[in-house]
């Protein structure tokens, strides 16, 4: 009788144990299971290479692949992802600085070079011109992260719903089919709807970005979890290329950090990596690779005859602090020089730097060198022509706008259009076009000053024209 | 062991007999199963030993995701005679051969039950007449130059907004032409509400075409549905207008590696077909591959049918000089510009098709087939309009890539003298002038289709070579190119 | 008043009984769990003995513990039982009655075998289960036959050494001899199987030792079916023995040495003629749930009377051939049987009407009946004759509910419309068995 029993239990032990291997090696095999994703060249690592953010905060790729959709109306546009400014090579799978990894199943996750990619074209028939490392001037991470959260709380985001529309591109296997519907869609609508009701409720109460801008809000609140101090981080996109030329200086808009690889860490947090998650072999491969990466150079025309008068005016008003060797360049200009919108430097205390500092202490590549400033970095200007719009907060869309004074800047422009404004040098910011598919930036809205920055606007036409054309080459 | 508690005589017998009737119970629904699979297969196409067969009837996967069930797609003609004018499929362009239960272009597959979808033929088998009293020639592989698909597509949404389109009066159709077995029944009657819901949604999503000068026969917006039903992308900002004549697709094989499509927007061939299998209705998910495999695989080496009329070769020979001097370059398999584009600055040919594909449908396409092999890699937005190998030229009419002009001839002369209007949709053949006549209005009861080519889109300019040449020549280039 | 043939003594060979009323058998399960009686027993028989029959044939009494149909129920395996049923005996003897003790052995049809045989399968003379409960059991081997024999013969011996008035051979009703005799169930291949002779090999034998071991001055009667009708309930089963078999068995039973015969029905029990009249499903329902250890087929049948949606199905089988009337349901074939025997014949089957009783003995039907259910709707029922009456006020209604509960419950009547549907009167009425009035 008890010899049953004890047979009777040691099978029953046996049966669970089996089942529950099977049931973890499977369960871990479709939803933990890492394949690294190696790309040879450093470049492709750049623009479709993990930065850890798949783990944490990837959207599954079936759903990624059926969101635009099922839920067009959510997007800016038409063009599925591209209608989030997105720059997409023909051939390629996913648009640059989106990445995809198996993580059990496919994720999706964006990198640096989804807004560190320039795009532009002569005409609005023409494809686009990819520059990596200069800002992007079109895509619109905000947006993006709307468009997902808009999905996520949208009743019609269940699984039947989805999967029906899965089921229109890609035939499941019954195992994944169970995953999707009772883990992997769910999972997915929970998660976009905590980050938009605890991560992101911040961004309600703040300017949009718009396009080719970004708020560093998201260092203090969704990756550190400060406490919201209520400034406003309205930020243009900044270029990363030949980040040798660039040693030594500070960094950021406000010279928060001195370091190359600290920035480069930092934003893979803010793009949606963790402390835990983050790739920091391969975020150390990509800033290798961006000091030699050279500046966009300028595609179009140059008027050769205007670029030497315009070399003399540059080195005379200008050099000292934009050209590498000047004695300012790469240093804080303060606050009450440059005057320009001083949102962006009040955005950054030195509680924050602290905190920062403080945040991964226990990681070997641990931060210790944000700081908080008085004023602007002067940056050194190599492929100014493809960073416009201008000035910290991409308030003045062109340089010809930049140099005349304040008020003669334009107060309402377009951005987000990436056809190129040859005349002025910054892509076109007016007319039909360009407001059809681009975003309205006014500068009267908070943290969107077009102000300061005065220098070179008294500059007679003529010395402008060359100086302009002088920059093109930069 | 000594098992202390065994189980008493009735018990072992129970056990048996449970054992016995789990296992009756097992083979019966294995039993019922595999009727019900044999009856309701889910994936059942209907398949021809015969390849022309296979490709004129065969399946390539359209029907389990935009398949109309069978006796639905019979019976709407039987429920909605006025919408195609008492004449059945044939009205809109359908070929039905004698003895063939669907017209060319439908295959059938039992996906729960019998449903008809579209295949490469639909669009790539036409037909041909000596004269106005001789019967219809069915060529296979080369541009359906009746077809009106718009049509096709506006008759399956008005039938689904038809009130009338109900259970009920749909079920009493089917009766009329058969008797349904009680499961089939069961599930006709349900298929009837999402059918409607599916054709209603289709077109809703294609209304679009509406605001665009009518595709007419043999003509078809490719990119622009492709657009709205394979991205659900709001169509209300596109103004853009890729109504273009459908191509001949025989002699596949040198075609590899040149820029397909009429804009040249894909060099690869096998993607090409994926793609325009899409068009038919499939999906990433039901293409039938091997099926498909079947029909590229002999495409591949399929020829031009030989042109059957009589030929002056001595004209012929003086031609042929002329068409290596004027056409051969851009035009003949092996030279160095065939299956390349011509920019559209040079070209001059409308320019809608070339602007209807833009860079952002390209780069979209890259997400087709999405998670499998052979997903799409190789679609480019492009500058002009490739140009095309001319073999079979002559049943390729009309011309140019938005068919707007109706004859070799008129293609010979300058822009300004050739046909403003004319009527597509017959298919006697003009031996004279190498095309169909295009300047009859109606024929036997039929109405042709009258193309303006003032229309955004239907534009006959471009495409100047050899117009400068004398009459004579021109008549024999003309007579050279029957024999291509 | 001319003389009643009723009230006229039957003389047999051995016996001589004061009226032609015969308690038949019918038993409750009254007694200790291991065969050993009761006073219930003794108080149960006591009424029918102080009701005026002639004669009671005791219920079913084993002959050995295996061949038991249900448990609690007094046995005649070991000489150990004989002080009890002398007791019996004396107690009955008080009111001029006789009394005949049934020797029986239920071979396959156990209803509930109980806990010493759980592990054993009903002997028998065939392999193939009973087609009803799906009681399963085995073909007797020559040895466990001659034991058999043996075992009558000595319950027959402790019969008389009680102080018994006379043995019955229970070779009826589906139990083990009827299982022998019918050609529906005996599928054997040797000499108890196959003809008739072969198939009545066994109850002769039995015969032969019974006789042996009381004598030849000792009652000794034997209960055939005359029919099997083996097929009543399941259709797709064998018809077995006709009345003309059953015919030339009784002449072999009267040339061994038996002193009467007495003509029952059915090759199975229950059998739809057999008791005649109703199947009372619902409480069957009730008491069935007991036997699903017993049988195969047991919880399929306690489904189809548990379940009302159920029910018809069974009810069509059994009221298939169902006959009309039910008094005197085996005259006809009694007549028969007495027709080509010279000893007396008695005949049970609904008998409850004096004047019907009185017509069947005078017209040489038979020479005495054998009454069970009417009896224990009205154990008075010979007096009520005597008093002049043709029938009971509240006579028996043939219901079978005494039967059915008879599994589980206290044996009495349970037609609640004869105790005008007073439900405690009727447990009181039918308590008396324990507690005498």
């Amino acid at each position: 009788m008890k010899a049953k029993t004890r047979r009777t239990i040691i099978k029953l032990v046996i049966v669970v144990v089996v089942l529950g291997a099977v049931v973890g090696v499977v369960g871990w095999y479709k939803l933990f299971r890492k394949v690294p994703v190696y790309y040879a060249s450093a470049e492709d690592h750049f623009k479709y290479g993990s930065v850890g953010a798949e783990e944490p905060t990837g959207v599954p790729y079936l759903i990624w692949l059926v969101l635009p959709r099922m839920f067009p109306e959510k997007l800016p546009g038409p063009g599925g992802y591209t209608a989030l400014g997105a720059a997409w090579e023909e051939g390629q799978e996913l648009p640059i600085g989106f990445t995809k990894m198996t993580i059990g199943f496919p994720r999706v996750a964006v990198n640096c070079a989804a807004c560190h990619t320039t795009t532009v074209r002569a005409t609005p028939k023409d494809k686009p011109m990819m520059f990596l490392g200069g800002p992007s001037s079109r895509f619109m991470p905000q947006a993006y992260l709307r468009f997902l959260f808009a999905c996520g709380s949208d009743p019609r985001f269940n699984s039947d719903n989805v999967l029906k529309e899965i089921d229109r591109i890609y035939k499941l296997s019954w195992l994944d089919r169970a995953l999707y519907r009772y883990v992997l869609i769910p999972q997915t609508k929970r998660t976009l709807i905590k980050q938009q009701t605890e991560d992101y409720t911040w961004m309600n109460s703040r300017p949009d970005w718009g396009p080719g801008r970004t708020d560093m809000n998201p260092f203090q609140l969704v990756v550190m979890k400060l406490p919201d101090n209520h400034t406003i981080g309205s930020t243009d996109i900044m270029a990363i290329w030949n980040q040798r030329a660039h040693e030594g200086f500070l960094r950021h808009s406000d010279g928060l950090n001195s370091t190359l690889i600290e920035p480069v860490l930092s934003a893979a947090l803010a793009a949606g990596a963790t402390r835990d998650s983050l790739d920091v072999e391969g975020l150390k491969r990509v800033n290798q690779w961006l000091l030699d990466l050279p500046p966009a150079k300028y595609p179009y025309f140059v008027d050769q005859n205007l670029t030497s008068s315009g070399n003399e005016i540059y080195n005379r008003e200008c050099a000292s602090c934009h050209a590498f060797g000047g004695a300012r360049t790469g240093k804080i200009i303060p606050i009450e020089e440059v005057q320009t919108d001083r949102h962006r430097m009040d955005h950054w205390p030195q509680s924050a730097a602290d905190a920062f500092n403080k945040y991964a202490e226990k990681y070997p590549w641990g931060f210790h060198n944000f700081r908080s400033s008085n004023g602007y970095v002067a940056l050194a200007l190599d492929g100014v022509w493809a960073r416009a719009p201008y000035l910290h907060n991409g308030s003045v869309p062109t340089l010809a706008d930049l140099l005349v004074p304040v008020e003669q800047r334009p107060k309402l422009f377009v951005r987000g259009y990436d056809v190129y404004d040859q005349e002025r040098v910054g892509f076109v910011s007016s007319g039909a076009d360009a407001e059809k598919s681009g975003f309205r930036y006014d500068t009267a809205v908070i943290g969107n000053s077009n102000q300061g920055h005065l220098w070179g606007t008294t500059l007679s036409p003529e010395d402008k024209k060359a100086l302009i054309e002088f920059l093109k080459t930069l | 062991m000594k098992d202390y508690e065994p189980p008493t005589p009735v018990e072992i017998r129970e056990r048996k007999r449970i054992k016995i009737i789990l296992l009756i119970i097992l083979v019966i629904l294995i039993a019922i199963a595999a009727y019900l699979y044999w009856a309701f297969n889910p994936n059942r196409p209907v398949d021809y030993a015969d390849i022309q067969e296979h490709f004129k009837y065969g399946s390539i996967g359209s029907e389990p995701a935009n398949g109309i069930p069978y006796w639905i797609f019979k019976v709407l003609p039987d429920m909605f005679p006025e919408k195609l004018g008492g004449k059945g499929y044939a009205a809109l362009g359908f070929i039905e051969e004698p003895g063939k239960d669907l017209p060319i272009g439908f295959s059938k597959r039992r996906v729960i039950v019998d449903r008809v979808g579209l295949n490469c033929a639909v669009c790539h088998t036409g037909t041909l007449r000596d004269n106005a009293n001789s019967q219809p020639r069915v060529i296979v592989g080369m541009p359906a130059n009746r077809l009106q698909l718009e049509n096709y597509i506006r008759f399956l949404s008005a039938c689904a907004l038809d009130p009338r389109f109900t259970a009920d009066n749909v079920m009493t159709a089917i009766a009329a032409r058969t008797r349904l077995g009680p499961i089939e029944k069961f599930i006709y009657r349900s298929a009837v509400p999402l059918t409607r819901e599916a054709l209603i949604e289709q077109g809703s999503r294609l209304s679009f075409v509406n605001t665009r000068p009518d595709w007419g026969p043999g003509r078809v917006d490719t990119f622009n549905p492709y657009k709205a039903i394979q991205f659900h992308w709001p169509m209300e900002g596109d103004q853009s207008i890729g109504t273009s004549d459908y191509p001949s697709i025989w002699n596949q094989r040198p075609r590899e590696g040149m820029q397909l499509h009429w804009d040249g927007n894909n060099t690869s061939v096998e993607e090409r077909n994926k793609s325009a299998a899409l068009g038919a209705g499939v999906t990433p998910a039901t293409i039938d591959l091997d099926r498909l495999k079947r029909i590229e695989d002999w495409l591949l080496d399929f020829k031009a049918p030989a042109y059957p009329y009589p030929v002056n070769e001595t004209v012929a020979a003086k031609g042929e000089a002329l068409y290596k001097q004027h056409c051969s370059a851009c035009h003949d398999f092996g030279s160095a510009l065939v299956g390349t584009v011509t920019p559209i600055g040079k070209i001059s040919t409308d320019p809608e098709r070339l602007d209807s594909y833009t860079y952002t449908l390209a780069v979209n396409q890259n997400l087709m087939y999405a998670g499998y092999p052979w997903r799409f890699s190789h679609f480019r937005k492009t500058n002009g309009y490739a140009n095309m190998p001319l073999d079979g030229i002559w049943l390729r009419a009309p011309y140019l890539h938005n068919g707007s002009v109706p004859t070799l001839r008129d293609l010979l002369e300058p822009p300004d003298q050739r046909p403003k209007e004319f009527y597509r949709g017959y298919n006697v053949f003009d031996q004279k002038n190498v095309g169909f006549v295009a300047n009859l209005a109606a024929d036997g009861g039929e109405n042709f289709f009258k193309y303006d080519t003032t229309l955004r889109g239907n534009n006959n300019g471009g495409h100047i070579y050899g117009t400068t040449l004398s009459a004579e020549d021109k008549d024999a280039i003309v007579e050279y190119m029957k024999k291509l | 008043m001319t003389t009643d043939i009723i009230f006229e003594p039957l003389k047999f060979r051995n016996l001589t009984v004061k009226n032609r009323i015969f308690r038949s058998n019918i038993s409750g399960r009254f007694d200790y769990y291991n065969g050993v009686g009761t006073q219930a027993r003794i108080n149960w028989e006591e009424k029918f003995a102080r009701g005026g029959v002639g004669a009671i044939i005791s219920s079913h009494v084993p002959i050995a513990i295996r061949g038991r149909i249900l448990p609690n129920y007094a046995i005649i395996d070991d000489d150990d039982k004989i002080p009890f049923w002398r007791r019996l005996g004396d107690k009955v003897h008080e009111y001029d009655c006789k009394y005949i003790m049934q020797l029986s052995h239920g071979g396959r049809q156990r209803d509930i075998a109980g806990v010493e045989n759980s592990f054993n399968k009903g002997l028998s003379s065939t392999n193939s289960t009973d087609s009803f409960h799906g009681l399963l059991c085995q073909a007797m081997t020559h040895d466990e036959i001659k034991m058999v024999i043996q075992q009558f013969a000595d319950g027959a011996r402790r019969a008389r050494e009680a102080g018994l008035d006379g043995v019955e051979l229970h070779a009826c009703n589906g139990y083990l001899i009827n299982q022998f005799l019918s050609s529906a169930i005996n599928d054997r291949k040797d000499e108890y199987g196959g003809s008739l002779e072969n198939r009545a090999r066994f109850l002769l034998e039995i015969i032969k030792a019974v006789r042996n071991a009381v004598g030849d001055d000792f009652h000794f009667q034997v209960k055939i079916s005359a029919v099997d009708h083996n097929n009543a309930l399941i259709f797709w089963e064998k018809k077995g023995n006709t009345l003309a078999e059953s015919v030339q068995v009784c002449k072999w039973v009267e040339a061994a040495g038996a002193d009467a015969l007495h003509i029952s029905y059915g090759s199975t029990f229950p059998h739809p003629w057999n008791p005649p009249g109703d199947f009372p499903i619902a409480h069957a329902a009730r008491t069935y749930g007991g036997m699903i250890p017993s049988g195969i087929y047991a919880f399929r049948n306690f489904l189809l009377f548990r379940y009302r949606p159920l029910r018809p199905i069974f009810n069509f089988l059994w009221n298939r051939t169902k006959p009309e009337q039910v008094e005197g349901i085996n005259a006809d074939e009694a007549q028969e049987v007495k027709k080509n025997v010279n000893i007396p014949v008695l005949v049970t089957g609904g008998f409850q009407t004096a004047s019907y009783i009185r017509k069947c003995i005078s017209e040489g039907y038979c020479d005495g009946v054998a009454i069970a259910r009417p009896l224990v709707a009205n154990n008075d029922l010979v007096k009520i004759f005597a008093a002049g009456k043709d029938l009971p006020d509240k006579p028996c209604t043939y219901c079978n509910k005494c039967a059915i509960h008879a599994i589980a419950d206290p044996l009495g009547c349970y037609e609640l419309s004869r105790y005008d549907g007073d439900y405690d009167r009727m447990i009181k009425e039918i308590m008396t068995v324990f507690t005498p009035a």
